[in-house]
């Protein structure tokens, strides 16, 4: 008798128990990005990245600048998008440089005047969105939470571009 | 290590060598037979050295013609390099078979060293 008393009240409290606290289901969680506010402005001369430079050791001489030499192509990410994924959104390339083969010929200089080299490609305006979603474990959604990017830049080099100037 | 095993191994060693001296390959050197010297491509046509490069070297060409009483004419373009001589070279880090920057002064194939100094010809300016 008393054995059958002790597996009822165990029963009872394992039943009180199971209804009185709140045991969270398991949750799943989505997140999602996607490359939002795009803009495209080609040709753009990148000064920031100056591929060679010259400067004449014979007054009145002219200067070339010929080029095999890799631009880096720069893809700004943030949020947890990969690379990779904002350049495949950009239509792109995601290798990190590119090979320029072209070549440029100064005007005649004088000395103290340098010949500058620098990458010619497309650049990219854009922002990131973010949207993190969290289901039941019947896949009901709980909740969702959207996050935004500052702007964000990519440069994509031509491989024949160059821009050479005094 | 037996003796017979030391042998072996040291003859195994000595073909490995030979192998790639016999290939012309050495430990700092440039395949295809180039000069990792870049004073040996001074007095040479501009055709050697830019076939000797890395190919995604940027090569720097000044056009030192005036010193030899010419107007500067360089035009680039591969097929026409073996019309200019070299008088002077430069190269960072002094490497060729890497890629790199190498800054070179020509001047016409038809004319010499000896009719000017180009010591300063090259600047080098990296």
């Amino acid at each position: 008798m008393k054995n059958i008393t002790k597996v009822v009240i165990g029963a009872l409290s394992g039943l009180v128990l199971t209804v009185g606290m709140s045991v969270p289901a398991s949750a799943h969680t989505g997140v999602q990005t996607w490359v939002i506010d795009k803009s495209k402005t080609a040709s753009v001369v990148n000064r920031g990245q100056v591929i060679a430079q010259c400067s004449v050791g014979t007054s009145g001489s002219t200067c070339t600048i010929s080029s095999g030499k890799t631009a880096t192509r720069t893809i700004n990410y943030t949020l947890g998008m990969a690379r990779a994924l904002v350049a495949s959104s950009l239509g792109i390339s995601s290798a990190e440089t590119v090979s320029i083969s072209t070549s440029c010929t100064s005007p005649v200089m004088s000395a103290g005047q340098v010949w500058k080299a620098y990458p010619v490609g497309d650049r990219w305006s854009y922002r990131i969105h973010k949207r993190t979603t969290t289901y039941s474990n019947q896949g009901v959604v709980q909740s969702t939470k959207n996050e935004y990017s500052g702007r964000l830049n990519a440069f994509n080099p031509y491989s024949a571009g160059i821009h050479c100037q005094l | 290590m037996s003796s017979h095993a030391s042998r072996t191994t040291a003859l195994g060693v000595f073909a490995v060598v030979a192998g790639f001296t016999l290939a012309g390959c050495s430990p700092g050197q440039p395949a295809n037979g180039c000069s990792s010297d870049l004073a040996s491509y001074v007095d040479q046509s501009l055709q050697v050295i830019s076939d000797c490069i890395h190919e995604g070297s940027v090569l720097i060409i000044q056009d030192a013609s005036p010193r030899v009483a010419e107007l500067p004419s360089y035009i680039d373009s591969v097929g026409l390099r073996g019309n200019w001589r070299v008088v002077n070279a430069c190269a960072r880090d002094n490497v060729l078979d890497e890629e790199t920057i190498i800054e070179v002064a020509v001047i016409p194939i038809d004319h010499e060293m000896s009719e000017a100094d180009f010591v300063d010809a090259v600047v080098c300016d990296w």
